[in-house]
């Protein structure tokens, strides 16, 4: 990955970075991400060595990713806030990380030595590894509850980013923590544009950020769009810089593209389309305001079976750590995702078919949040949904069956409060009722559930 | 309760939790610079008055983005038909 490293030193004066952690350029860039080889040197993270990063994105986060990568390491980006402590530290010992490098601020960071677990190295790990090869490690929601520990190989990931595209200054709205967001970072910096960086997502930060950094690119999602509009903020703010919004991780409401497009009638709005375990595809919306997009290109090679989008990608995922591979013998990927397929052989996302739950563009799935509810007590059994939701697209509600009798108001109240501690917010069921009847029959209808 | 109370009272709790102690909302009031919601407090907004008033005014034509203060909320869920300027008199 050394050529990521020159590439940052090329483009000296230009401006890399500004936001959360102020202004750098690339070679300010280039001279942090080679502080921090040296204090990986120091530390002796060797090639191969898994290290959880955790903060927002800023230049010195940025500079530590770049580092592990030129080092041969397997980057792990945690958010801040999202797991929940508890959950986190599952993930930094499923990914069998060796340090957790921690951010507090853009420029305050603590690291620790964790000890791995005592299973041995995962086989994926190990052939990483000894190929010398930078690793990155995503968690996706898995149908079972437990999350997926996804390896991805870096320089595959990132090789596919060196076609030349123009370079733009876009918001970085998606934490490093998503496929997304990593998408975002790594386009924008190998094209020689400006990441602009603002760790808090609501409409008036993104429009503070558009208006003073002067943003050409809003990478987002529908229900951010929808908040946007709502809010109103973009009202107050000069957004007349913005070029291009992006929207992916969720299907998106007709009637919201048509609202956004009356809004800003000179962008332009382009669907987004990727999984954690394919990378982000190629894709081209037909119109401004048209969910109709042409997918593939660039290596990507899809196809329609039955109604559902099949995935051949060039940076597809090594593995997963904790689950056996999805992908078929030829490396196509079923991604679960209904599409309808027009004439011109546009396609057209429907949905899911699968039983997660899509909350804003995060996935949930029903079992992990079933096992939290059967821990609350007084609950003898549970079935987690979702429900459609005009703001975020779904919303998770849950049907308890009650040992003993509970008023319905103080009931929601104490299981919701439990699952604020035990679950990231948007996994928290907005809604919970309780049956008059037993949910056995109900539950032996449907695949999957909690155990 | 009528349907302007109930959606007051879902409206109300959620606001309690996100704003601190809150008796009043004002009509005028911006659900998310004001009042400081999010997408997630929304949602279950419409979710809990869906499951209370066993309507959902957005799952179909009106959209959501044109809701942005208390008053737009409560017109969503129970239409005030204001008398046309100039109409005759019904028949």
């Amino acid at each position: 990955m050394d050529w990521l490293l020159s590439q940052l030193q090329g483009r000296s004066g230009a401006e890399a970075m500004v936001g959360h952690g102020g202004r750098v350029t690339y070679a300010e860039l280039a001279e942090r991400t080679t502080g921090w080889l040296a204090e990986l040197t120091r530390l002796g993270v060797a090639a191969g060595e898994s290290v959880a990063v955790v903060g927002n994105a800023s230049p010195n986060m940025v500079a530590l990713f770049v580092a592990l990568a030129v080092r041969g390491a397997v980057v792990v980006p945690l958010a801040p806030a999202d797991p929940p402590r508890e959950q986190r530290e599952r993930r930094i010992a499923a990914a069998h990380a060796t340090r957790v490098v921690e951010f507090s601020g853009p420029d305050e960071w603590t690291v620790r030595t964790v000890v791995a677990p005592d299973a041995p190295t995962p086989r994926l790990l190990a052939e990483l590894a000894r190929s010398g090869e930078a690793g990155l490690l995503l968690f996706s929601s898995g149908s079972t509850g437990e999350s997926k520990a996804v390896l991805l190989s870096l320089p595959r990931l990132l090789d596919g980013f060196r076609a030349s595209s123009r370079p733009r200054r876009t918001l970085q709205f998606m934490a490093l923590d998503h496929i997304g967001g990593v998408n975002t970072l790594f386009r924008s910096l190998v094209a020689g544009g400006t990441v602009v960086t603002e760790p808090q997502r609501t409409p008036q930060h993104a429009c503070e950020a558009i208006h003073r950094h002067g943003v050409q690119v809003l990478p987002t999602t529908p229900t951010f769009l929808n908040m946007l509009l709502l809010s109103g903020a973009y009202r107050n703010y000069d957004l007349s810089s913005l070029e291009l919004i992006t929207y992916g991780t969720e299907p998106m409401r007709e009637i919201t593209l048509a609202h956004a497009a009356r809004v800003f009638p000179h962008v332009r709005f382009k669907q987004t389309y990727g999984l954690t375990e394919t990378g982000i595809l190629p894709t081209r919306s037909i119109s401004s305001n048209s969910l109709q997009m042409d997918v593939g290109g660039r290596g990507f090679r899809t196809k329609v079976r039955d109604g559902v989008l099949w995935i051949n990608s060039p940076s597809a995922m090594l593995g997963y750590l904790n689950a056996p591979s999805p992908f078929d013998e030829e490396g196509w990927l079923n991604t679960g995702d209904a599409v309808e397929v027009a004439e011109d052989g546009t396609l057209r996302v429907l949905g899911r078919l699968s039983t997660l739950i899509n909350v804003g563009g995060e996935k949930v799935s029903p079992a992990e949040v079933e096992n939290v509810l059967l821990r609350a007590g007084n609950v003898s059994d549970v079935i987690v949904t979702g429900r459609s939701n005009a703001v975020t697209g779904q919303i998770v509600t849950a049907t308890v069956e009650l040992v003993e009798p509970e008023e319905k108001r103080a009931l929601n109240r104490r299981l919701r409060q439990f699952c604020t501690e035990h679950l990231p917010p948007h996994k928290v069921p907005a809604v919970i009722t309780v049956s008059d009847t037993s949910l056995h029959g109900e539950r032996f209808k449907r695949m999957g559930g909690a155990v | 309760m009528n349907k302007r109370d109930t959606v007051k009272a879902a409206l109300l709790e959620i606001v309690n939790e996100v704003a601190g102690p809150v008796e009043h909302l004002d009509e005028d009031q911006l659900l998310v610079d004001q009042l400081g919601l999010e997408s997630l407090h929304l949602a279950r907004l419409v979710a809990v008055l869906e499951m209370e008033l066993d309507t959902d005014p957005f799952s179909d034509t009106l959209p959501i983005t044109s809701v942005r203060t208390v008053g737009d909320l409560l017109q969503a869920y129970d239409p005030v038909v204001l008398p046309r300027l100039g109409a005759g008199e019904p028949s």
